[in-house]
């Protein structure tokens, strides 16, 4: 299996260690060929303001929506939850619009107010998984095809499914469980 | 004041380099940044990102370079990239030879 | 639910990876800094090279031109305090600045004790020119490291200077037998 991890900026590298220890090969993405013959793609937290202007020259933004629309794996984590969104709150991001979520960013103030807590995912079993919350997103509301896998204790959503497109608000990337990755490659492979 | 500056590093954060090989924290480079070059010159060098200071805003045109500085930021391994981004920044900002400056207005020396 | 963790301070640094954060000293350049794709700004009253120029007392900006700044984009917000001065980095820290720099551009406020940054919930970046400088900021709590460079000059060349030093004793210290390491921690 070869998955992409978006390169452009954010946590590119602690997402590519985390698929190496799952023993996937992984093709930093930089430039539209970068992104041809891969199994999946991972756009990582990061400043979405940023991540998206730079997917715009070069053409990145067009070629994975176009991917997107054929069914292309796609796990997006913090800012690259922003990215896939179909409709953003605030801010001047034009999201690429491939899953029907609408996102709010820096929902929760500013780094400060950033936390950890333990969060029930039944999808990846029993043991609560810990998500990391820096400067994060919230999503306000999914569309009819998006199944939710994840709830703050208040209701927040702060993970979801869509076919097979994966968003969390949290970073998986910056623990040591790999539930939420394996998870994804699941989803690649039909095993999910 | 020469004895606060001997070096002193705590034990254990030595003992995780050497198993790491990496610091446990991000590492960016700053002081001195002023061309996409520069940029893409530091993070090959293994910074993980890049200040720019009075690079930016004291140059001709800061919107453009600012930009510049991004897309070699990003695209750092690529020489053509940053070929192509170094075109038409119009003036970098005036440059100081640090062997110039009187040492006692070197800002590298403050902290230990 | 934790605020002001570990990893949710070094966590952040890791967000703004493969990026670069600039100076600005007015709203106007913020806005700027956002559009051309900064992933920060540091919010100052001066540049470096004005600073430079100024001479006299450098010290934390003015708390109005950091609020408009922070109005003025949703990218994250940096300011600076000086070396040792936690007192700014109490006020920086309740004006819900993102990341603290305490920085050499300003004048030292304490010549014997840096800021022991582990008792802020807000994140702290400090400069360093080797491993050592780097290490011992980290000890004091500082959750991202940059190299000091000379500010100012638009000169490379100190940067390069800090940057391969904390790179070569990075290699030195993973090739040292362990039974050196305790020696090699005091010396470095």
């Amino acid at each position: 299996m070869k998955i992409g991890v978006l390169a452009l900026q954010g946590a590119f590298a602690e997402h590519i260690a985390v698929l190496k220890r799952l023993n996937v090969d992984v093709v930093p993405v930089r430039l539209p060929h970068q992104l041809e013959e891969l199994d999946g793609l991972i756009i990582p937290g990061g400043e979405s303001t940023t991540i998206t202007k730079l997917m715009v020259n070069y053409n990145l933004a067009h070629k994975i929506s176009e991917l997107a629309k054929k069914n292309f794996p796609i796990f997006g984590t913090c800012a690259g939850m922003i990215v896939i969104a179909s409709g953003v709150a605030n801010g001047k991001i034009e999201p690429i619009g491939a899953m029907a979520i609408k996102v709010k960013r820096n929902a929760f103030g500013r780094q400060v107010d950033s936390f950890e807590t333990e969060l029930a995912i039944p999808a990846l079993g029993k043991k609560p998984f810990v998500g990391v919350f820096i400067r994060a997103p919230l999503i306000e509301s999914v569309g009819k095809e998006v199944k939710v896998l994840a709830k703050l204790p208040d209701g927040t959503i702060v993970a979801a499914r869509q076919d097979k497109l994966l968003v969390c608000a949290f970073h998986p990337e910056l623990t040591d469980d790999l539930r939420f990755h394996q998870y994804f490659l699941d989803i690649i492979s039909g095993k999910r | 004041m020469a004895e606060a500056k001997e070096l002193q590093a705590p034990f254990e954060l030595v003992a995780e380099i050497h198993k790491t090989g990496k610091l446990p924290v991000v590492n960016f480079a700053a002081g001195g940044v002023a061309t996409p070059a520069d940029a893409a010159l530091m993070m090959q060098l293994g910074a993980d990102g890049v200040f720019v200071g009075s690079g930016i805003f004291k140059s001709s045109d800061p919107a453009v370079r600012a930009k510049a500085i991004v897309q070699a930021t990003t695209h750092y391994h690529d020489a053509k990239i940053i070929a192509e981004v170094s075109k038409n920044l119009g003036e970098a900002m005036p440059g100081l030879d640090i062997k110039q400056i009187p040492p006692e207005e070197l800002l590298a020396g403050r902290g230990w | 639910m934790e605020t002001g963790t570990w990893r949710v301070k070094a966590g952040l640094a890791q967000m703004l990876k493969g990026g670069v954060i600039m100076d600005v000293v007015t709203a106007e350049h913020a806005k700027i800094a956002e559009a051309a794709g900064a992933c920060a700004v540091m919010a100052l009253e001066r540049v470096p090279a004005d600073i430079r120029k100024a001479g006299g007392v450098a010290r934390m900006s003015n708390p109005t031109v950091i609020e408009a700044i922070m109005n003025s984009v949703s990218i994250p917000v940096m300011a600076k305090c000086r070396i040792g001065h936690f007192v700014e980095a109490q006020v920086l820290e309740v004006m819900g600045i993102d990341y603290i720099d305490e920085s050499e551009v300003l004048t030292p406020a304490d010549e014997a004790h840096h800021i022991w940054k582990h008792d802020f919930k807000v994140p702290f970046v400090c400069g360093c020119r080797d491993l050592g400088e780097a290490l011992r900021r980290i000890g004091e709590g500082a959750a991202m490291i940059r190299t000091k460079g000379e500010a100012g000059t638009g000169n490379i060349v100190e940067a390069v200077r800090h940057m391969r030093a904390v790179q070569d004793e990075i290699r030195k210290l993973v090739n040292m037998p362990e039974d050196e390491l305790m020696a090699e921690a005091k010396a470095n």
